[in-house]
């Protein structure tokens, strides 16, 4: 590595750089001195220069308008032997040492954390002498075609400290670069938006604030990044806000969702109220909603990219926090002096440990009524990182999670003749395991690679149970109805993805990957007249009886982009995947371009996407409301994997200084999507062609977003409305007719602010508001007669999900407090979860009026009725 | 203040664990009671049926799930305007003895009740022309044992049911195998002891996927012409009647194919479904079926032919 003459650098801060002075000034037909001189009185800034260094023969004719000085003087200097240097607050000119024919050469390196040592992704790199950039890639590594000379070259990142950096280049060189957190999370920051301007995205995406993750309080005070993903147009959650991640249309298991770029298939802690992602992990997330590079397949609606810190390289560090419902903790440090480091955190709930008995006692009041509920979750992380030599890091992470829920409910019902005694009950564990090893090598200059060999699995068991006992002259009737979903995924896989960035206009990233799935997808359903189970019902007796059948599939993928910069204010994004899958016995492949365009104005743009995508997996959804009662089911023969057409167009432009507006259409069309059957769900065992009853359908999905955003000074503001159509579409259900897909929402708004009080404090507030979701509401019942001429009730449902809930809202409020005392920092969180505790429907039953029996009645749940207030207490170290 | 902690913590708990419903009222005040119909005509059937019922309004305060037995139920045929009254009978259902139902033809079905503020109903229904049975052969005949003490329990037979093609096009069909009260006499020859019928169950499709549905309820199965490959269905049924086990077993089984309209596929399945999901808390919605103007239910039609097979 060639040392590195650096003449100056500027960090952040109020002083204008002399060459950035903008200035209106026109000449005609003058010579180069007088010039210069001109533009030094006209910018106030001084100029200085040797007449015998400056071409004497050399007349000038321009007008510019509000134009940078150093625009202007390189403009003048063009074809001299001069060129201009920074002294302090001053312009030199200077003969030009690298006179001779501008080369290209290559700076590459990584950002990093200057407190921590953890590599800084997606952040920016800018040129100011060609008004080009580039970003750091997934690792924090860049690679940048820059000319020889002298250059100034501008590190940045949203939450850090800006550095320019004027390097005098003579050939490739390596170029590492440490930024500053900006200061303290509860200090004001007031950023430069000209320079400090996010790279206009090529993709559909939003960048997840992450460094608001600690101001936006979830349920029960939780931070949350899945939180940040609902805050986003275009993107609802499961019913009552909990959980879910339904993007554009598409369903849960149409989000591609990575985790350090491992595929994860539940992401849902506490019924969808909590995600498994533990938020001091956590260093980056992005959500592409269309666009989608080749790089990302598999899936049809979205990608939610989490990437997860490294751990410091620079010292140990950790923190502790206890929140109303969870504590958690972190530690992380180097390891060595090489540049190693660890990680580890762990999370857990802490009700069960210290309330059940209490709980339970306080709420056994009624002697009717008998209740025992038990619920627990718990998040592991541990990631090692080696560094080996200058060129190759070694990654190892594991992540480990998981949750136990049980909920009995024995209630004798008075009201009814012979008393029966109703039992309800509960019981589902869940969670994902993730192992990965990751090899980073820079190849060289320009080209870098990534090798990741993982292990991805995640379980479920549910089990319900609704009995009805009664005692009659002849002994006890018992009545009942069970069921028990399995799902268990297990995908064993490898990647290997190169980055080559040979000049500056061109960036290509080709892979490949391969992917061995099997799966384990197990339903049943018993009632009364099974004759399979003889004595009592419980979830080891279903497990008994059911059959469960591994299904195995592969899948192989290749893919090629190029991110085309054609010039500074147009950029495309060009590539092709080619997916094959191999089913039980036939093989599917899929050829999947992808086309996005970028075109920028001066302070607007324009993006329009076309992506194909496919999907080898499925998940069956009873209801999909975040409760655990998913199957995940690979293609077969006969199910084939899903495909869509994704187009998206969409425009952006400056409101004022501090605010952003952008406005977004976009059009899916999904072919092959599954679904469960209409009626008792057909159960998924080996003894079964359960494949032979599920409706296979289409899709379509399209909606228009309108975005607006401040991100500069004491307020941040997210708002955003969607006006969106959903719909589903199977010839086995509803009699073939086109209905609204269940978390279709016609209108969606939502507004989020942190607001600044002052130099310790702030106050968030979180606003949703939106259609309420489709549900499908019985107002008769009629009779339809048995085999025997029996007269049976049953619900008239007129068609599928041609009602709505009522409008669903729900406003949050917050406040943090922080204070630091040197050796720690310390956060205080206090606030109302839904907090003028509306109820939100969560869905509709129909049932028997408990007071007439002879009444049918519908009844509304609502998961979270009141106002849920907060405590919430962090330590960092 | 400890107590009040409790509440504050476990309110998540409480709610998640132990929601309770709220009634609520979804109506927007047009719905009303309605007359239910469920009636089938065939010109092979000797007595055509109507079963009548009323529906009630969810959340209403009255609320009488009702079987009229006063209401005018008349079917007419609509080309020569020949129609004919149904009358109440000890069955509990409306029905009419002798009347001429021919194939091809369309008859419209009206019901009302005097004195009451229930709209009158209409539908109509088109006989179908029959579908013949090309084949029917016998694959598999399995014994089952009564696990207790081993002894038999009953026959399961898998047989392949060839059909032709259809006159016309969508076509949909009820397929019902049947056991007639046969008997060997002296010289081995079969005579028909009883007008008994007697069915199968436990109905499985080895070949003909989700063309065909389990109809139990009404001893059948539902087969939608245009999910078939090649005409063909196999399937396997069973059944624990001693004319299948005695010495004198019945040697033949035979194979009722109804042509029925594309009503009487859609009623009858979602009614199947609806039966079977009664006391099912996690089955999926399921959509009615009605082609009843003013009311629920079905009007509709088959024609039958029948082949039989002879067992091994």
């Amino acid at each position: 590595m060639l040392a590195i003459l650096l003449s100056s650098f500027w960090a952040v801060g109020q002083d204008m750089i002399p060459d950035e002075v903008r200035v209106d000034y026109s000449v005609i037909k003058k010579d180069l001195n007088t010039v210069i001189v001109e533009l030094s009185e006209v910018s106030n800034v001084n100029i200085t220069f040797n007449p015998n260094d400056l071409p004497k023969n050399k007349v000038i004719s321009l007008s510019t308008k509000n134009k940078p000085l150093g625009v202007i003087l390189n403009a003048i200097l063009k074809g001299s032997d001069a060129t201009y240097k920074i002294v302090g607050n001053q312009l030199v000119i200077v003969p030009d040492e690298f006179v001779t024919a501008k080369e290209i050469i290559t700076i590459s390196g990584y950002l990093r954390d200057s407190l921590s040592g953890e590599p800084l992704i997606y952040a920016n790199i800018y040129n100011h002498e060609k008004a080009e950039g580039t970003n750091t890639n997934e690792y924090g590594f860049y690679s940048f075609s820059i000319n020889k000379g002298v250059q100034r070259v501008y590190y940045s990142y949203l939450g850090y400290s800006k550095q320019i950096l004027e390097l005098k280049l003579k050939r490739d060189t390596t170029i590492n670069v440490d930024l500053s957190p900006d200061a303290v999370l509860n200090e004001v920051l007031i950023l430069d938006r000209q320079v400090d301007a996010q790279e206009t995205q090529l993709y559909s995406a939003d960048v997840l604030p992450v460094d608001k993750i600690w101001s936006i309080s979830s349920l029960a005070g939780e931070s949350d990044v899945l939180g940040l993903a609902h805050m986003m147009s275009g993107v609802s959650s499961g019913a009552d806000g909990l959980g879910g991640l339904n993007v554009r249309g598409g369903s849960f298991d149409q989000n591609l969702i990575l985790y350090d770029g491992v595929p994860v298939y539940n992401t849902s802690h506490a019924l969808g109220m909590f995600s498994i992602f533990n938020p001091n992990t956590i260093k980056s997330a992005k959500l592409i909603k269309g666009s989608f590079p080749a790089r990302y397949g598999g899936r049809l609606s979205s990608v939610f990219d989490v990437r997860t810190k490294d751990g410091s390289t620079k010292k140990l560090k950790g923190d502790v926090s206890l929140g109303a419902i969870a504590f958690r903790g972190s530690l992380e440090g180097p390891l060595g002096k090489n540049g190693s480091s660890f990680i580890v955190s762990y999370r857990r709930t802490h009700l069960d440990l210290w309330l059940l008995d209490g709980f339970t006692s306080l709420v056994n009041s009624d002697n009717s009524t008998q209740r025992q509920s038990d619920y627990s979750f718990y998040d592991l992380n541990g990631k090692l990182n080696f560094q080996l030599g200058k060129r190759n890091k070694l990654n190892i992470s594991y992540y480990q999670g998981s949750d136990d829920l049980s909920n009995e409910i024995v209630r004798t019902l008075t009201a009814l003749p012979l008393m029966p005694v109703e039992t309800n009950q509960i019981n589902s564990d869940w969670g994902n395991n993730i192992l990965s090893v990751r090899l980073n090598s820079e190849l060289s200059q320009k080209l870098y690679h990534n090798l990741t060999l993982y292990r991805s699995s995640f379980d479920l068991n549910n089990f319900d149970l609704q009995q009805f006992d009664m005692t009659l002259g002849t002994g006890m009737t018992r009545t009942y109805d069970s069921n028990l979903f399995q799902s268990s995924v297990r995908d064993l896989g490898l990647k290997s993805d190169f980055d080559f960035v040979p000049n500056t206009k061109n960036y290509f990233k080709f892979g490949f990957g391969a992917v061995n799935h099997t799966f384990s997808p197990g339903l049943i359903t018993l009632d009364q007249n099974s004759d399979l189970i003889q004595g009592d019902i419980s979830k080891d007796t279903l497990m008994d009886i059911l059959n469960v059948q591994d299904l195995v599939g592969t899948e192989v993928y290749v893919y090629g982009e190029d991110e085309i910069r054609f010039s500074d204010k147009v950029k495309a994004n060009v590539g092709l995947r080619y997916n094959l899958v191999k089913t039980d016995s036939n093989y599917d492949h899929s050829i999947e371009p992808r086309l996005s365009l970028l075109v920028e104005g001066n302070s607007s743009f324009f993006r329009v996407g076309l992506s194909r995508m496919s999907q080898f997996l499925h998940l069956l959804s009873n209801g999909g409301f975040g409760l655990p009662s998913d199957v995940w089911i690979p293609s077969t023969d006969r199910i084939k994997p899903e495909k869509s057409w994704v187009f998206n167009a969409g425009f952006g432009f400056e409101l004022s200084e501090n605010f952003d507006f952008e406005i977004e259409g976009y059009y899916k069309k999904l072919d092959r999507v599954i679904s469960f059957s209409e009626g008792v769900l057909s159960p998924i065992d080996a003894n079964f062609n359960w494949q032979d009853d599920l409706p296979i359908g289409t899709g379509t999905a399209y909606g228009l977003e309108f975005n607006i955003h401040k991100a500069y000074g004491k307020s941040n503001i997210f708002a955003n409305y969607t006006w969106s159509r959903s719909t589903r579409q199977f010839e086995d259900i509803n009699f073939g007719d086109e209905y609204l897909f269940r978390f279709d929402r016609t209108h969606q708004f939502k507004f989020t602010l942190i607001q600044k009080l002052n130099k310790n404090a702030e106050f968030t507030s979180n606003l949703q508001v939106a259609s309420g979701s489709p549900v499908s509401i019985p107002f008769e019942v009629r009779t339809i007669f048995d085999g025997e001429g029996n007269p049976v009730p049953v619900p008239v449902f007129e068609g599928r999900n041609l009602q709505n809930f009522p409008l669903y809202h729900r406003l949050d409020i917050g406040f943090n407090f922080y204070n630091d005392y040197g050796w720690a920092k310390q956060k205080f969180s206090v606030g109302l979860y839904n907090a003028y505790a509306w109820k939100n429907p969560y869905y509709i039953e129909l049932g028997i009026n408990e007071n007439t029996p002879q009444n049918f009645q519908t009844y509304q749940f609502t998961i979270l009725p009141l106002a849920l207030p907060y405590i919430s207490y962090s330590l960092s170290f | 203040m400890k107590k009040t902690l409790y509440i504050l913590t476990v309110s998540l708990l409480i709610l998640t664990a132990n929601s309770c419903g709220e009634p609520v009222d979804f109506r927007n005040g047009l719905e009303s009671e309605k007359i239910v119909i469920e009636s089938v005509l065939s010109p092979n059937a000797q007595i055509n049926f109507a079963k009548l019922s009323t529906s009630v309004v969810v959340n209403a305060q009255v609320q009488n799930l009702g079987y009229p037995i006063d209401a005018m139920v008349m079917i007419r045929e609509l080309n020569s305007q020949e129609e004919f009254e149904l009358s109440f009978d000890d069955n509990k259902c409306y029905s009419y003895d002798g009347a001429s139902i021919e194939e091809g033809k369309t008859y419209e079905f009206s019901a009302s009740l005097a004195d009451s503020d229930v709209l009158d109903v209409f539908a109509t229904t088109k006989i179908p022309l029959a579908t013949t049975i090309n084949n029917v052969e016998q694959i598999a005949i399995d014994t089952i044992y009564n696990p207790d003490d081993n002894t038999k329990y009953g026959l399961r037979f898998e047989c392949a049911v060839t059909i032709n093609d259809p006159v016309s096009y969508p076509a949909h069909y009820r397929l019902i195998p049947m056991l007639k009260d046969f008997g060997l006499d002296s010289n081995g020859k079969l005579f028909l002891r009883s007008e008994a019928i007697y069915y199968f169950d436990d109905f499985d499709f080895i070949f003909g996927g989700n063309a065909c549905h389990d109809l139990s309820h009404r001893n059948g199965l539902l087969v939608n012409q245009s999910k078939l490959d090649g005409n063909r269905i196999v399937l396997s049924f069973e059944t624990r009647n001693t004319l299948v086990l005695g010495e004198d077993r019945v040697p033949k089984i035979f194979f009722a194919l109804q042509t029925v309209e594309e009503d009487f596929y859609h009623y009858f399945l979602s009614s199947s479904k609806l039966i079977d999901a009664q006391n099912s808390g996690s089955s999926q919605v399921i959509s009615s079926f009605s082609n009843v103007t003013n009311g629920h239910g079905v009007f509709t039609s088959y024609s039958e032919t029948i082949d039989s097979l002879l067992i091994n």
